[in-house]
């Protein structure tokens, strides 16, 4: 009888429950770089000590992936599949991909709620963001009366978010909890004399990139291409409190770590606009490069990125002066990068040459992680001090 | 004994009850298994037809849509090479077959990617490949009235001046971090200075005229970028004002104030357009160096004959309060190291605020007859910017300069316009000039002019 009972409990101590628990790859999200790559369609995960990529996740042919976010409790990997219309969500640990939610036409950038509840998909092309339940994985609804939704930001306490129009000049306000559009903030008037140019403002607009939020969380920097200028919004009151005027066609606005300055990259006339938060005046405007897609700071300077050129143009926040420009290659596309939360280096994806730069924000040397995938598109890193998508 | 006995004995009853309870049991859920059944063939049924009606569907969708394709890219890869052209993708375990190291190239090679692009994205991207030569054209027309002052003697009142000048531009760019510029240029009309004699020039299109109504090559050159294009090299036929005495405010004369001497600073002397080289040094840290030699005298043939040299230095400053603000000095020599030959100068443009620029020039050139006192230059204004005007996008600006030649000749000159930034092409200006103080020619004048000029750009 003992004999038998021993054999029995052998047996069940020595079946592989372990079969049923899946294998983690990565124990701390905040240890990795999500790198998305468009043209291999998967995000990779580079470890940011050993350079190393630890993981990839295949989302399927045809997906084109845009911009790949964390979600802030570190558990989930959320990306839009561009050009398959829809939403992913990979679990960070063990890479695999939880599921595939459809969402509207061609989804590019989004913005997790602070508490990881809710995922916000722009669809510029379906006018619409998507509302997504990360804890049901279910999409609730698809808000719509949006003109080319670019970008979202999200407050810091979650109970709004803003949704910049890149085919408007207004930016749109959510209640997160009813996930309703609640109101339009105009963030300029469109000057009388624009009906004598119908080829500049009938045939193509250049409206809002993104809502730039301050660090303290009580006001947005809209940044108007068409309009140049930056509107600057007050987030209690949700009303249109400055216009600032800046350079030709602004991209969008980048906030300093410390919180007091803006910068502004205007690609119309080449050149970047420092903005005091504080008295909401231009401080400073410099020489640029051509197609400035992106901002990044590290060492109290700025480091724009120039695309085109494949420069970062480098400046003192201080000092405001230029502090010279590095130049990464040659006939590279540069796209955006993240920062380390340290703020001491910059991960930058270089999509043609298939490869991450890692740019050290105080000697401005850099060293390069090729084969990351095909054609990074940009970086996400987990409370990192700049992450964001062109 | 007896125990064990009785209790195999109830073990087989219960066994035997338990049987024949399954076996009524049976009896009864056999006739609900087929009713289930049944069931459940009609659900197959229906879903294999829901199957069937699918794959139709597809198929008949599959036959219509338009493939999608990979989109084919070209890779440049690193790639170890041996001397009888094998090729491999890895160092490790590669080995030549006559036992040499393997050398380290490069390539390139095409790859699939999984894109899809729009079919608008795709000529998007069709249109906006760089080939060729680009073609931009400007067209300026000034049209500028004389109104004498005073009781000087006038020769030009109330007369009306019209000058106009086209521009063709071409540029190319041949090879890496080179760049291909032509301007043609014409230049038809009158300006006020056919009439009235000045120095400060009334239209600075008539300073760039070489001959009316006609074609002229206005410049021509080659760049090139060096050092991480720290340093920029110019060939060919130049125009010296475009790169030295620059000025934010004060130095286009298409845009800007149209009186010459507010555009430029006569005493810089440039020669007129012609063969030449300019080098800029700038690492872009505020701090940049320029230097440039043309041919003097169009007339002579070769560039070291009779050489115009000039050296500047350029500085970006921005003190603790106010914005930035741009301060270059200037060194020239004409034909030689003489002393009448040689001037200096300055520029700049500093902000005061976003809207609120200051101007200043300032040149000196020397002489060296005892009986001649030397040349002196200066001017200054300002111009607003998005403050105080119609329209965004609009700017105006007032600027006063004086003339001092050491021949005596002196003149002084205020200047105001207001530009209207109209649509993206177009901009007209109005502009007022006040001519004083003129001895030149030889008779005291003062004039008023008013003027319009239209600009437009493609």
């Amino acid at each position: 009888m003992k004999n038998i009972t021993l054999t029995i409990l052998i047996f069940v101590l020595s079946f592989p429950f372990n079969s049923f628990s899946e294998e983690v790859i990565i124990n701390d999200p905040r240890s990795v770089a999500v790198i998305v790559n468009r043209d291999s369609n998967d995000l990779s995960f580079m470890d940011l000590k050993t350079k190393k990529i630890v993981g990839r996740v295949f989302l399927g042919k045809w997906v084109n992936p845009h911009m790949a976010v964390l979600t802030p409790d570190g558990r989930r990997v959320v990306t839009g599949g561009t050009r398959a219309n829809r939403a992913y969500i990979i679990d960070v640990a063990t890479l695999k991909l939880i599921k595939s939610i459809p969402v509207d036409t061609a989804p590019e950038h989004l913005a997790i709620t602070p508490d990881s509840r809710y995922y916000y998909q722009g669809n510029p092309d379906g006018d619409s963001v998507s509302i997504i339940d990360l804890v049901s994985l279910k999409r609730l609804k698809n808000l719509e009366g949006f003109a080319e939704p670019l970008n979202i930001t999200m407050l810091p306490d979650g109970s709004k978010a803003y949704v910049a129009n890149m085919g408007a000049h207004w930016v749109g306000v959510i209640d997160v909890k009813r996930h309703e559009l609640l109101k339009k903030i105009k963030v300029g008037d469109v000057p009388e004399r624009s009906k004598l140019d119908p080829g500049k403002f009938l045939g193509e607009i250049n409206g809002i990139s993104n809502a730039t939020i301050t660090k303290d969380g009580r006001y947005l920097y809209a940044a108007d291409g068409d309009l140049g200028i930056v509107g600057v919004i007050d987030t209690r009151e949700d009303r249109l409190i400055k216009t600032i005027k800046v350079g030709e066609n602004p991209w969008r606005a980048y906030s300093s770590p410390d919180g007091t300055k803006m910068v502004v990259v205007n690609n119309g006339d080449e050149t970047v606009s420092i903005i005091d938060i504080k008295t909401n005046s231009v401080i400073a405007t410099f020489e640029a490069g051509p197609e400035m897609i992106g901002v990044n700071f590290s060492n109290d300077k700025a480091f724009v990125i120039s695309r085109a050129s494949s420069f970062l143009y480098v400046y003192d926040l201080k000092s405001l002066k230029p502090a010279g420009r590095i130049k990464i290659g040659t006939g590279l596309e540069l796209e955006t990068a993240a920062t380390d939360p340290q703020g001491d280096k910059l991960y930058l994806a270089s999509s043609r040459d298939h490869s991450i730069y890692i740019i050290d924000g105080k000697t401005h040397e850099f060293e390069r992680v090729p084969d990351v995938g095909l054609y990074p598109w940009g970086a996400f890193i987990l409370e990192g001090q700049d992450n964001y998508c062109h | 004994m007896v125990r064990q006995v009785l209790t195999l004995f109830l073990l087989f009853f219960a066994i035997f009850i338990f049987s024949s309870t399954l076996a009524t049991a049976g009896n009864e859920s056999e006739s609900a298994n087929k009713t289930i059944a049944r069931e459940i063939l009609e659900e197959v049924r229906v879903l294999r037809n829901r199957t069937q009606e699918l794959e139709d569907r597809l198929m008949d969708l599959e036959s219509k849509a338009v493939l999608s394709e990979p989109e084919l890219i070209v890779k440049q890869k690193d790639i170890w090479v041996c001397d009888d052209g094998q090729e491999f993708d890895r160092p490790d375990r590669a080995k030549c077959r006559d036992g040499k190291e393997l050398r380290k190239s490069f390539t390139y090679q095409r790859e699939k990617v999984y894109r899809r692009q729009t079919i608008s994205e795709k000529i998007e991207e069709a249109l906006t490949a760089e080939e060729g030569i680009s073609m931009g054209v400007s067209a300026t027309a000034t049209v500028q009235q004389a109104i004498g002052i005073g009781s000087h003697e006038n020769k030009a009142e109330g007369d009306l001046f019209g000058i106009g000048s086209v521009d063709l531009l071409l540029i190319g760019k041949p090879a890496l971090n080179t760049m291909f510029f032509v301007d043609i240029e014409a230049i038809g009309g009158f300006s006020p200075d056919t009439t009235i004699s000045n120095i400060s020039v009334l239209n600075s299109d008539n300073a760039r005229r070489t001959n009316d109504r006609e074609l002229n090559i206005r410049e021509a050159w080659m760049k090139l970028e060096l050092f991480e294009q720290q340093l920029s090299l110019y060939g060919g036929m130049l125009d010296l004002t475009n790169y030295f005495d620059a000025n934010r405010v004060a130095n286009d004369e298409d845009s800007q104030f149209i009186t010459d001497t507010l555009v430029n600073n006569p005493l810089l002397g440039a020669p007129a357009n012609g063969g030449g080289i300019t080098a800029i040094y700038d690492p872009k840290t505020g701090v940049n160096f320029r230097w440039g030699i043309q041919r003097s005298d169009s007339a002579s043939t070769g560039l070291t004959e009779e050489v115009f040299s000039v050296i500047e230095i350029g500085y970006l400053s921005h003190f603790i309060t106010i914005p930035e603000g741009h301060y270059r000095v200037w060194y020239r020599f004409d034909k030689d190291l003489g002393k009448e030959n040689m001037a200096y100068g300055f520029s700049i443009d500093q902000k005061l605020s976003a809207s609120l620029t200051l101007f200043g020039r300032f040149g000196h050139k020397f002489t060296s007859d005892q009986f001649q006192d030397d040349d002196f230059f200066y001017s200054g204004g300002f111009q607003f910017k998005n403050r105080y005007t119609f329209s965004p996008g609009d700017y105006w600006a007032f600027g006063y300069q004086h003339t001092d030649l050491g021949t005596e000749i002196k003149e002084s000159l205020i200047e105001g316009y207001y530009n209207f930034d109209l649509a993206e092409s177009f901009k007209a200006s109005f502009h007022l000039q006040y001519l004083f103080d003129s001895n030149s020619g030889g008779a005291d004048k003062s004039y008023l002019l008013p003027g319009l000029r239209v600009h437009f750009d493609f």
